[in-house]
């Protein structure tokens, strides 16, 4: 088995923080933590290079730094790509998880890094790459090669994988069903049972942490303010050229008001009934009373376009991103205020 | 109430000359069946087919499982649909153990809530139906009729067939007979409720809710204290479409069953609440204090177990109404399900009331399943659609298909095992 291993300018002895500067470059062989990732395999694999770029010139340019990586490790024609581990280090960890993810993705080959929970690197690519959790300093060097290891074999092998918390991977962000030994009810009886007793037991689902979002300051005045409609409701054109998924949606669009009103359309969105919009659109965007109220001077203009998704079992992430880049096209708008319309 | 549930075991179904139960064998007159079911004129004809676990057999257009059951003394067959409104929960009720009726409704509507049973292969396992012979109910619709209409011609053919089947068995072929009778157990054991949250109106097609409690609408009641008898004796049925709910698992209530079974010995079954998901942010406070107020002073329970049917919404007021009861000093312990399997689970639920820390989680529903195509498809052809979100796809293709529209695989009442797992 060839393996291919990514190291930082420190751990690829290379130099501190002064040589964070450094390109990629490739050395044959293991370098540093590599050794003791070889002999892990106990003569089943070799690392047979290692790939190494500084810090500060991999985070300074991502995409620029994948171009000139991917390629060398490549050359190497490697069956199993290690990065790091980065511990708590946040470029190095950006630098892990996007070679990591491209590895995986471009070259097709199994690739596992290591991160401390609280790394930046991890909420960005833990879905394009496998991350086993560290420790927050490299004093855990021994024990998180030792899971990359284990991990990466099974990746090897092809064998089936379990969960994230039998595999001790960080999870990815899909979610799957499995068949215990005893129904819901029984266990749901048996963990109300061990409340009442005061016993410990444990719930199958962590409550979520709410994040408390200060709202924008009022408006001091409406008559000349710019508002704009937006609506998770799923209005589509028909044909859905933007491809609205009808649940779990991640994506949204701007159509103009006036144009989606003059043709045909269709709602995206399987969580309610939409007899009523189909029969009437402005029951869901509000044009009519708000071209009234813009008549009568009540603010000062509506923006000719609305923003639509269709927001039916999205997910928390999904909707922060999709509410970021709503706002942010708003703000380029010169848009006051929004009226927000759901169902 | 006292309820006395006779069990007739089937392990043997045939078409025969006359319908009738011997040696645990079930022999149907199909014709007197058809001819019965055909007297609703919405019919244009009505199929029976039988369904055997490894039949390379695909039930579609799925709307209902109902357990054959028939009231021999002390009220009626599922009163208020079938028989007359009087109380269910009560007397002798004999019911056939292995041998559901599968109802199938083919007017083209409400094309992503019909489910599947497939009789052999990945589907079979994954669906508690595969391992049953299903009596399959399918009918046609006459002429024009409206979808509303004929879904309650389609749920009232699955109940009189049910009956029908039922009364086949003569009392000598009772092999099992449980008795529900919920007298406080004595001891000092802790009581326990169950709010059972039986309806949510946010499908309604024009508003018009189906008529599930006794043959009657209940979509905008306030909680209401039932007894649980009744409940599984047929007082609550399914909707018209099924949504992880199917009258079967309503008859044989998991829970329920469950808080019976351990009643005396580590609970008292306090009693249910029975609710209705609000639609209206003014009217979910008020359910709330309700639900909590019932439970804690009404059933005096200590400790309270809820389900939820539908969506979202009804996972809010759930959680909402738990509240309420942790706020009156009553623990509580959810059962939910969960819907996008591309998450986290520690931002799936929909409340973070730290009181909210016993949930189950019965699965996620959109996971979904690869069922390689089947020979014979009874309830529809080969071109009935089968939901998929982002393309279309037929019966008689390899399907991919959401574990929800696989009948018996997920189950908001707790019966299936299922739990979604993080990867």
């Amino acid at each position: 088995m060839r393996i291919v291993h990514y190291l930082n300018q420190f751990f690829g002895q290379e130099g501190g923080e002064d040589t964070a500067d450094i390109g990629v470059l490739v050395k044959e062989g293991p370098v540093g933590p590599g050794l003791l990732l070889e002999k892990l395999f106990q003569g089943e694999a070799q690392v047979v290079a290692t790939v190494i770029c500084g810090d500060n010139y991999f985070s300074a340019n991502v995409d620029k730094a994948l171009d000139e990586g991917i390629p060398l490790i490549a050359a190497q024609k490697p069956d199993l790509f290690f990065a790091g581990p980065a511990f708590h280090a946040g470029r190095y960890g950006v630098a892990c998880g996007a070679l990591g993810t491209a590895v995986s993705e471009r070259l097709q080959v199994p690739a596992v890094t290591g991160m401390f929970p609280e790394n930046p690197g991890v909420d960005i690519y833990r879905k394009g790459v496998y991350i086993i959790p560290t420790g927050a300093s490299a004093a855990t060097m021994k024990e998180a090669l030792e899971k990359m290891a284990a991990l990466g074999r099974k990746l090897y092998r092809r064998e089936p994988l379990g969960s994230a918390a039998q595999e001790g991977y960080l999870a990815r962000g899909l979610v799957k069903n499995e068949f215990l030994d005893s129904p819901g009810a029984v266990r749901g009886v048996e963990m109300l049972l061990r409340k009442l007793r005061n016993q410990p037991f444990e719930t199958e689902l962590p409550l979520p942490r709410f994040e408390a979002i200060p709202p924008a300051p009022k408006l001091t005045a409406l008559s000349n303010a710019t508002l704009a409609l937006v609506s998770d409701g799923g209005l589509v054109p028909k044909g859905n050229p933007d491809r609205f998924k009808v649940s779990g949606n991640t994506v949204f669009a701007a159509y103009e008001i006036e144009e989606f009103l003059g043709n045909p359309f269709q709602v995206a969105h399987s969580g309610y009934h939409h007899s009523e919009v189909r029969k009437n659109v402005n029951r869901l965007l509000p044009v009519d009373v708000l071209q009234e109220m813009a008549q009568e001077g009540e603010y000062g203009n509506l923006l000719p376009v609305f923003y639509s998704t269709s927001g039916n079992t999205t997910t928390v992430q999904s909707s922060k991103a999709m509410g970021k880049g709503i706002a942010e096209k708003l703000k380029e708008s010169g848009v006051d205020a929004v009226i927000l319309t759901s169902t | 109430m006292k309820l006395h549930l006779e069990s007739v075991s089937i392990t043997g179904v045939e078409f025969a000359e006359r319908t009738g139960v011997a040696d645990h064998t079930l022999y149907i007159n199909k014709k007197a069946l058809q001819e019965l079911l055909e007297e609703d004129p919405h019919f244009a004809r009505v199929a029976v087919e039988l369904a055997t676990p490894g039949d390379p057999t695909r039930i579609v257009n799925v709307v209902d499982v109902v357990e054959p059951r028939c009231k021999i003394e002390g009220g009626e067959d599922f009163p208020g649909v079938l028989g007359k409104t009087v109380s269910a929960g009560a007397g002798i009720t004999r019911a056939l153990k292995g041998v559901p009726v599968v109802v199938c409704d083919r007017h083209p509507h409400w094309v992503h809530s019909k489910s599947l049973i497939d009789m052999s292969g990945p589907g079979a396992a994954l669906g508690r139906y595969g391992a049953m012979t299903n009596v399959v109910i399918d009918p046609l619709p006459h002429g024009e009729i409206g979808d509303w209409d004929y879904a309650h011609s389609v749920k009232v053919a699955g109940c009189k067939a049910a009956a029908y089947l039922a009364r086949a068995a003569a009392a000598d072929q009772v092999d099992g007979l449980e008795t529900f009778h919920l007298e406080p157990a004595a001891g000092d054991l802790p009581r326990v409720a169950y709010y059972y949250q039986i309806y949510s109106p946010q499908h309604d097609a024009r508003g018009i809710p189906d008529p599930i409690f006794y043959g009657y609408p209940i979509a905008t009641t306030l909680p209401l204290v039932v007894h649980p008898n009744e409940i599984i004796d047929g007082a609550v049925l399914s909707g018209y479409t099924i949504r992880m709910m199917e009258s079967y698992s309503i008859q044989n209530h998991p829970l329920i069953f469950e808080l019976f079974r351990r009643h005396g010995k580590e609970l008292n079954f306090a009693g249910v609440v029975v609710g209705v998901a609000s639609m209206e942010s003014a009217r979910r406070p008020l359910a709330a204090l309700m639900v909590g107020n019932l439970v804690r002073d009404t059933l005096k329970a200590e400790g309270v177990i809820m389900t939820k049917p539908l969506g979202g919404a009804p996972t809010v007021d759930l959680g909402e109404a738990a509240v309420a009861c942790e706020q009156r000093g009553v623990k509580s312990c959810l059962l939910v399900q969960l819907f996008n399997p591309e998450t986290f689970l520690d931002s799936e639920a929909m409340f973070n009331d730290a009181s909210l820390n016993a949930i189950v989680n019965t699965g996620i529903i959109f996971d979904t399943a690869s069922l390689p195509p089947l020979a014979q498809i009874i309830g529809g052809t080969e071109d009935t659609p089968v939901f998929h979100d982002t393309r279309r796809q037929v019966a008689g293709e390899e399907l991919e298909v959401e574990q929800r529209f696989i009948c018996g695989c997920l189950n908001q009442l707790g019966a299936s095992s299922a739990t979604a797992v993080q990867y």
